[in-house]
C-alpha cells in the first residue's frame, strides 16, 4: 500500500488545530474574566 | 504566583514535552506498519484520543453520581468541564479516523457499529453540553445535566465492545481487549507514549477549565 502522507499529515494537522483552538479559547475565556474582574463588572 | 497556577503551568510544559515525545515516538521509533504503510501512523493519534474521551466520559459519570448524592457544585463543574473535553477529544477521534480510514478501506465513513456508536456518544454529549446552555438555574442545570451525563455512560461500553458484538469493518480492540495485544512491541511502546501525553494534555486542559468554572461561579454569585 503507498504511504499516503498526505492523509497522515492532515490528521495531525486538524488534530493540533483542534488542541490549539481549545488553549486559545481556553485563554481569551480567562482573559475577558480577569478583565471583568478588574473593573468589577459581574457575569453579564 | 499562587500554587495552583505553577502547578497548572508545570502540567501544561509537562504536557508539551509528552506531545513530543509522542510525535517522536509515533513518527520516528515506531516502524513502517508492513501492510498499511506509514498511514498506519494515524493510529498514535485516533487510539490514544479516545481512550481520553473514555476518561473524560468517566470522568462526567463520577462527576454526576456525586453530584446527585452531595449536590455540591464542584462535582458539577467536573462534570461539565470532563464532558466538553470529552467531546473534543472524541472529535479528534472521528475525525482521524475517518482520515486513515479513506485509504485503507476507500471510504471517509460507514454505518458500522463502531463508527455509528461513536457518533452517537458524540452527539449524546454535544447534546449535554446544549442541555447545560440552555438551562439558567444552577442547581436545575446540575440536576438534569447529571441525569443525562450518566445515561450517557452507558454508551460507552457499547462503543468499546461494539466490534465483538456486532460484525464490523472497523478492527478489533487493538489494547484493552480480552486477548493478547497482537501489536509488535515497538508500536505498542508508541501507543503507550501518545497516550500518556494526550492524557498529560487532558489534564493540564482540565485544570483550566475548572479554574475558569470556579471563577465563573464565583463571578455569577
Amino acid at each position: 500500500m503507498p504511504d499516503n502522507w498526505t492523509y497522515v499529515f492532515a490528521a495531525y494537522a486538524l488534530a493540533a488545530a483542534a488542541l490549539l483552538g481549545y488553549w486559545r479559547y481556553l485563554s481569551v475565556r480567562a482573559r475577558t474574566l480577569a478583565e471583568r474582574k478588574r473593573t468589577g463588572r459581574g457575569a453579564p | 504566583m499562587s500554587g495552583g497556577l505553577e502547578m497548572r503551568r508545570a502540567l501544561g510544559w509537562l504536557a508539551l514535552v509528552g506531545v513530543i515525545a509522542g510525535l517522536g515516538a509515533g513518527f520516528a521509533y515506531a516502524p513502517r506498519e508492513v501492510v498499511q504503510g506509514n498511514v498506519q501512523r494515524i493510529m498514535y493519534l485516533h487510539v490514544p484520543s479516545v481512550l481520553t474521551a473514555y476518561l473524560a466520559f468517566g470522568l462526567v459519570l463520577v462527576g454526576s453520581i456525586v453530584y446527585l448524592a452531595t449536590r455540591r457544585a464542584t462535582w458539577d463543574r467536573l462534570a461539565a468541564s470532563a464532558a466538553e473535553l470529552g467531546v473534543l477529544f472524541t472529535g479528534i477521534t472521528i475525525v482521524s479516523g475517518s482520515i486513515w480510514g479513506r485509504p485503507t478501506w476507500g471510504t471517509w465513513w460507514t454505518w458500522d457499529a463502531r463508527l455509528t456508536s461513536t457518533a452517537v456518544l458524540f452527539i449524546v454529549y454535544v447534546g449535554y453540553l446544549l442541555l447545560r446552555a440552555m438551562i439558567e438555574d444552577p442547581d436545575a442545570r446540575a440536576r438534569s445535566a447529571a441525569v443525562v451525563g450518566i445515561v450517557g455512560a452507558a454508551n460507552m461500553p457499547i462503543v468499546h465492545f461494539s466490534v465483538k458484538w456486532w460484525r464490523a469493518l472497523h478492527q478489533p480492540s487493538t489494547i484493552l481487549g480480552p486477548e493478547p495485544s497482537p501489536i509488535s512491541p515497538e508500536i505498542r511502546l508508541a501507543l503507550l507514549v501518545n497516550w500518556i501525553a494526550l492524557t498529560l494534555v487532558f489534564a493540564y486542559f482540565l485544570s483550566r477549565r475548572l479554574e475558569l468554572a470556579r471563577l465563573e461561579a464565583e463571578g455569577a454569585l
